[in-house]
């Protein structure tokens, strides 16, 4: 009987270790760590089809504006992500602390 | 003894894990059961009637939300009641087309506002068709013809409403999303856009009012205060007399020929209750957790509370989570049942919206 309960115990040792890793690696919670623990400022340039740019000050509104968008994806350059519907179209370029603020906020 | 100690440690460590898993499970998915207890609204689609006095509280406050278009959410929104959804970008137009279809079908009982922001430069069609940008718009007969041209895209999609169009006098983020010209030009450029959006059965919204909100690049991250003029305000007051099926409001405290209360215009009662007495189309919120907003209150039930105490008839709210739409109405059902909120106010909007969707409403 006790080798049962054990053999059971571990199997529920096991799910409760899996739905901890669930909730510290939902989006909110990485996004969470990861900019607390980034000590540099949140950037958001947009750069417009026509070459335009501007910088968004606001965190939010740039979260807002590619929680919209198809694709955010890693990038080599000065910025961390780039972020677009047509990579010849409107780009927005962020820094990993916007990143991580836009997953702690589940706007990603 | 020894094996009898061990056997019920056993049994101990057995029922702290059932009830760690058990918390685990309710903590992640408690609001998600509690929504999907609730009862569905009540629509008789035959005759297109809604008997307001069948619906709950809950149901009424949920019809005066546009949420995000997140499909994994449809069936809460359904229950929910939510008065219209938001689309962002697809790499098709069949990706519209099949989600409008799918929302509409689907995910709600009472028909939804299919809603985007087509603003030409800006908009979630970019990976596939390209649209002129309000900068490069010349004249009022030009805007009349996008604005068909416009309505017919978005009619075909499936959507009945759009975010547009921007009537800043400048935009100085993108530098693209406002129309160039004297602030009469303005006016006319976009009542022109307006006309042609709505022709084709597309709502318009006019945005954002009282203006400035593009003309300041840092316009909600800190609470920002501006003088608002004449200029400002012309070509909505324009639009607001030219029959635009709605308006957005912003986030900027504001002062000049308009006061908001050293609020944020979006729950400046003044200006808000002064709107609605004026003007018979939809109030809208610009996104209510924009940084403008947020930064303004300490406790977000609070702030909840204030957007639908001041006369807003949709709160935009593109949150993805779930729990966060539900807090939003449990806050201000909360509020009404302490008095805070009439019913009758909540009652009014709701009416606004189901009778801009064209269903007759009734109170027996």
């Amino acid at each position: 009987m006790v080798k049962v309960l054990r053999i059971f115990n571990i199997t529920l040792i096991v799910l409760a270790f899996i739905l901890l890793i669930m909730w510290v690696f939902s989006g909110s919670i990485t996004g969470y760590f990861s900019y607390s623990l980034d000590s540099s400022e949140p950037r958001c340039l947009f750069i417009s089809a026509d070459g335009d740019s501007s910088e968004i000050e606001d965190i939010d509104l740039c979260c807002s504006e590619i929680q919209n968008l198809l694709v955010c994806e890693e990038t080599d350059d000065s910025f961390d992500y780039i972020c677009y519907n047509l990579k010849e179209g409107n780009n927005y370029y962020i820094n990993s602390k916007t990143y991580n603020y836009c997953l702690k906020e589940s706007y990603v | 003894m020894s094996k009898w100690l061990t056997d019920e440690k056993e049994w101990q460590l057995t029922l702290v894990l059932v009830l760690i898993i058990l918390s685990a499970l309710f903590a992640l998915s408690a609001t998600k059961i509690v929504v999907t207890s609730l009862p569905e609204a009540k629509y008789d689609a035959e005759n297109n009637v809604v008997n307001l006095n069948e619906w709950t509280l809950k149901q009424k406050i949920g019809q005066m939300v546009i949420v995000l278009a997140k499909n994994s959410n449809g069936d809460y929104y359904k229950k929910l009641n939510v008065g219209g959804v938001f689309m962002g970008a697809k790499e098709t137009h069949w990706g519209f087309i099949g989600n409008a279809k799918l929302y509409q079908e689907n995910f709600t009982v009472v028909p939804l506002f299919i809603t985007t922001d087509l603003e030409g430069c800006r908009n979630p069609f970019e990976s596939f068709y390209q649209f002129p940008a309000a900068k490069d718009i010349q004249t009022p007969e030009e805007a009349y013809e996008i604005g068909l041209e416009n309505g017919r895209w978005l009619y075909d999609l499936g959507f009945n409403m759009n975010f547009a169009p921007v009537a800043d006098l400048e935009d100085n983020i993108w530098q693209c999303r406002a129309f160039t010209g004297t602030p009469e030009e303005i006016a006319k450029k976009s009542v022109a856009y307006t006309q042609g959006l709505q022709e084709r059965g597309i709502m318009a919204t006019v945005k954002h009012y009282p203006g400035q909100t593009l003309e300041i690049n840092d316009p909600h991250r800190y609470q920002i205060t501006t003088d608002i003029t004449e200029d400002d305000i012309y070509p909505f007051e324009y639009n607001m007399r030219n029959n635009v099926g709605a308006i957005m409001l912003n986030h900027l405290v504001v002062n000049g020929i308009i006061y908001s209360d050293s609020k944020p215009t979006v729950v400046s009662e003044t200006i808000t209750k002064d709107l609605s007495k004026r003007y018979p189309g939809l109030i809208i919120t610009d996104e209510v957790h924009m940084m403008g907003l947020k930064k303004y209150y300490l406790d977000i039930d609070q702030m909840y509370v204030d957007l639908f105490k001041a006369e807003n008839d949709l709160i935009l709210n593109l949150n993805k989570n779930i729990e966060d739409i539900y807090q939003m109405i449990l806050a201000v059902e909360r509020a009404v049942e302490r008095g805070e909120i009439s019913e009758d106010r909540i009652d009014r909007s709701v009416t606004k919206i189901l009778e801009a969707k064209g269903i007759t409403v009734i109170h027996t």
